[in-house]
This record gives C-alpha cells, sequence and structure tokens, in this order.
C-alpha cells in the first residue's frame, strides 16, 4: 500500500480514493530521554523528510508555539533522518508511527528508541490517482470496500502490522470501527460489469 | 480529454511561496559566493603546488585534485554531513552535530573543496600555457622560486583562465543546488517546499530556472567586465 497522506491542496491537483488508514504523526527519540509530553522536546533538534505533512505539522506547531525546538533539520529520506538521530545530529524525528516503528525495528538496537506516546497531527492515508478519471477511481473504492467486505484487509493488516507482524500497530477501535462503517453495499462480482 | 493540470503562476508571487523562493535566492548566492573564495584560493594554491619543484607538495597536490574531482559531488556532500563529523571521534563529533546551521557549512565546504580541485586543474593548464623561456626570464631577474609564482606566473596564468574561471564560478551556484538534500533551504529546496505544498510543481520549478538563469547571465556580464580589464592582449580573445 502507498502511503499518500489526503490534503485538500493535493486534492486540486490529483484524485484520492476513500480514505483506509489513519497514521499519527509523532516522534523517534532515544528511550533514555525520558520524553513524555510534547514539551519536553523544548531546546531540542527535531527533525523531519523534505517535502512531508510531517514537516509541516512541525513547523506548524513550532510557529504556533506549541514547542519550542532549537533548530528544525530537514533530511533528504527516512532514513537519513535515522542516520541524523543515531549521529546526534537531531534528538527526536518525525513522522508516520508506522514508518517510525519501521525504521526502529530494523536498527541494530530497537529498544534504545521509542516512538512518543502523543501524536501531533493524525493524517488519513489513501490512494493517490490521476485528476478526472473516475473509472479507475470507482476500481480503486471498490478495490478497499471488497476487501474489507471479505476479510482480506484484515488478513494482510495482521500480516504487516498485527502483533506478530513486521510492524506491529495495534488497530484501533476507532480505526475498525470506521472500516465496518464505510462498506457500502457491494456483489460479489463487481468487477464483472 | 484536456491536460489534467490547472496552471497558476500566482504561486509564484503568492504569499508566502513568493518571499520562500527570494529566502531561497538568497541562501543560493550565499553559499555560491563562500563556497567560491574557499575555491578560488585554494584551487590556486593546489594547482600552483601541482608544478613546483618539491616532489611531496606535488604529490600532496596531485592527490588532492583526483580525489576531489573524481568523487560525484553529491556523494561527497553526504560523506562530510554524515560521515565527516566521525572522523574526529566520538565525543567531539558529537560537538560538532550540535552546531546549529551545520548543514549549512558543510554545503559551503563540501562545494568549496570539490571546486577548488577543478580550479586547481585550470591552474595547471594555465601554467602550462606559459612558455619555459618566460620562467627562465624570471628567474634570471634574481626571484626565488616563491617570488617568481607569487609576483609572475599566478597572475599571470590567472588572467589566461579568465573564461574558464567563469564557468567555475557559474557551475558553483548551479552545484549549490545539491545542498538541498542535506536540508540547506536554498533556491530548489524552496521550488520544490512550493511543489510539496500546493501541488503547482511546474510553475515553482519553472520560476526557480528563471531566476537562476537570471543569476548566471549576471555573473557572466560582471565576469565579461572583469576579462576585458583583466585579459592579456592576444592571449584570450582575438580583436
Amino acid at each position: 500500500m502507498g502511503s499518500t497522506t489526503y490534503t485538500q491542496k493535493r486534492e486540486e491537483q490529483a484524485d484520492f480514493s476513500m480514505i483506509f488508514f489513519f497514521s499519527e504523526t509523532t516522534f523517534l527519540v532515544p528511550k533514555d530521554l525520558g520524553i513524555k509530553t510534547l514539551e519536553d522536546l523544548n531546546g531540542k533538534r527535531v527533525g523531519a523528510a523534505r517535502a512531508t505533512t510531517n514537516l509541516k505539522a512541525v513547523e506548524d506547531l513550532a510557529k504556533e508555539g506549541k514547542f519550542k525546538p532549537k533548530d528544525i533539520i530537514v533530511t533528504e529520506t527516512h532514513p537519513q533522518g535515522m542516520l541524523a538521530l543515531k549521529s546526534g545530529k537531531i534528538e527526536a524525528y518525525s513522522t508516520d508511527r508506522s514508518l517510525l516503528e519501521g525504521l526502529r525495528m530494523k536498527d541494530q538496537n530497537p529498544n534504545n528508541w521509542m516512538t512518543v506516546p502523543f501524536a501531533i497531527a493524525y493524517e488519513p492515508y489513501a490512494y493517490i490517482c490521476r485528476e478526472g478519471q473516475s473509472d479507475f477511481r470507482d476500481f480503486i473504492n471498490n478495490t478497499i470496500i471488497w476487501s474489507i467486505k471479505t476479510g482480506k484487509f484484515f488478513e494482510l493488516y495482521d500480516k504487516w502490522m498485527g502483533p506478530t507482524g513486521v510492524v506491529p500497530i495495534p488497530m484501533s477501535e476507532a480505526y475498525n470501527n470506521y472500516l465496518q462503517m464505510m462498506v457500502y453495499p457491494i456483489s460479489d462480482e463487481w468487477w464483472k460489469q | 480529454m484536456g491536460f489534467a493540470y490547472d496552471f497558476d503562476w500566482g504561486v509564484l508571487w503568492r504569499q508566502p511561496y513568493g518571499i520562500w523562493l527570494l529566502q531561497g535566492l538568497w541562501l543560493t548566492i550565499k553559499i555560491g559566493f563562500v563556497a567560491w573564495i574557499v575555491a578560488f584560493f585554494l584551487g590556486v594554491l593546489v594547482g600552483t603546488l601541482r608544478v613546483t619543484p618539491w616532489r611531496w607538495l606535488r604529490f600532496i597536490s596531485t592527490a588532492y585534485t583526483e580525489i576531489f574531482r573524481n568523487i560525484p559531488f553529491l556523494v561527497q556532500l553526504f560523506f562530510w554531513y554524515y560521515a565527516g563529523p566521525m572522523i574526529f571521534g566520538e565525543s567531539l563529533g558529537r560537538q560538532i552535530n550540535q552546531i546549529v546551521g551545520l548543514n549549512f557549512y558543510v554545503a559551503i565546504l563540501a562545494l568549496g573543496l570539490y571546486t577548488a580541485s577543478r580550479v586547481a586543474e585550470h591552474m595547471r593548464a594555465g601554467f602550462a600555457s606559459i612558455s619555459r623561456d618566460q620562467y627562465q626570464a624570471v628567474l634570471s631577474t634574481g626571484m626565488t622560486q616563491y617570488q617568481m609564482y607569487r609576483y609572475v606566473i599566478i597572475p599571470y596564468a590567472l588572467r589566461i583562465i579568465i573564461p574558464p574561471l567563469t564557468t567555475e564560478f557559474l557551475t558553483i551556484f548551479k552545484n549549490s543546488s545539491v545542498a538541498m538534500t542535506i536540508g540547506v533551504a536554498e533556491l530548489t529546496f524552496m521550488s520544490y517546499r512550493i511543489d510539496a505544498e500546493t501541488f503547482h510543481g511546474l510553475e515553482a520549478t519553472t520560476g526557480a530556472m528563471v531566476i537562476y538563469l537570471i543569476l548566471g547571465l549576471t555573473v557572466v556580464r560582471a565576469m565579461g567586465i572583469i576579462e576585458a580589464r583583466f585579459k592579456i592582449p592576444g592571449m584570450i580573445g582575438r580583436e
């Protein structure tokens, strides 16, 4: 699954499918730093990847004075953000929790790091597709709904993000309800036109 | 079916996007100028050492030139930014990583070191184009090797290589766009940032292109004036 955040600005130039996942923008920090709240990040250097909504969220929070980072460092990729974190260029790296957990699990010492218990923004994920091609968009939406209805969606979720998956992210009650509620009536063989 | 893209050139002057481009331009100019100062003086020094009679200095300067001009600039930049501080050991490296604005300084240093190797090669070409009897004529006046290079040969060579140095000066502004990859918010960075926020990348990139072009043409014009003032008649250009 691609990870494209649905935004109104992007919607002006492209189309989006239905929203099928919500991720939290949060921070990966060294465990021994004891970061519990956003205020704990005051005076720290935080990083985020260029051209991401995560970077925008961090910059907006700093601009609004919600927290006062010493500096905001922009990296090119997430692995470089991890490298910056490990080499002490930054004390916290921000992106979606799912991606941060992925970075953490790939590190030699996953237990040295933790994602903080709060989130600074919620990001709705959807598939991005070309503007004005509603047939293709219908096809994507039908596929999403069909996979939820048949349980395939949950199977895949468990494989990758379940308790024994590659990146364990517990499915919240609200998210589960959202998935169940958005299923519209769909025939079993809808792709046969 | 039409072109599935609505042009909106307004992003180039609507705030805050317009001011972003100008902020980016200012950073591009700062990086280019300071890196050029580093590249020019270091390049002249290294280029001169390559033709001096001292074997070890020749070896070191040749090694410098070949290492820096044969590794892609992007790779060098990543190396200096991510691995560079580690050269100084764990504790000092961590202190260097604490410096605010480190990526900006690293960009200037890396660009300066890289371009210096290219300036050094042009210097060597300049020295080679001065005939042997000119060197002997200088030495016969009783000047030492140092005085010969300092007062005659280097100024002489520099006046011959003004055209390739103009190209290097132009290239340094264009190469400064690579600094985007370590998070320096220069002109290209800003145009991509506008793209990320508005999805009007075509307009933002076109705006950046026009600004780079104006910057480049200004440099060409300025160097043209310097060239007209300092060229040695008969050595470069035809009347």
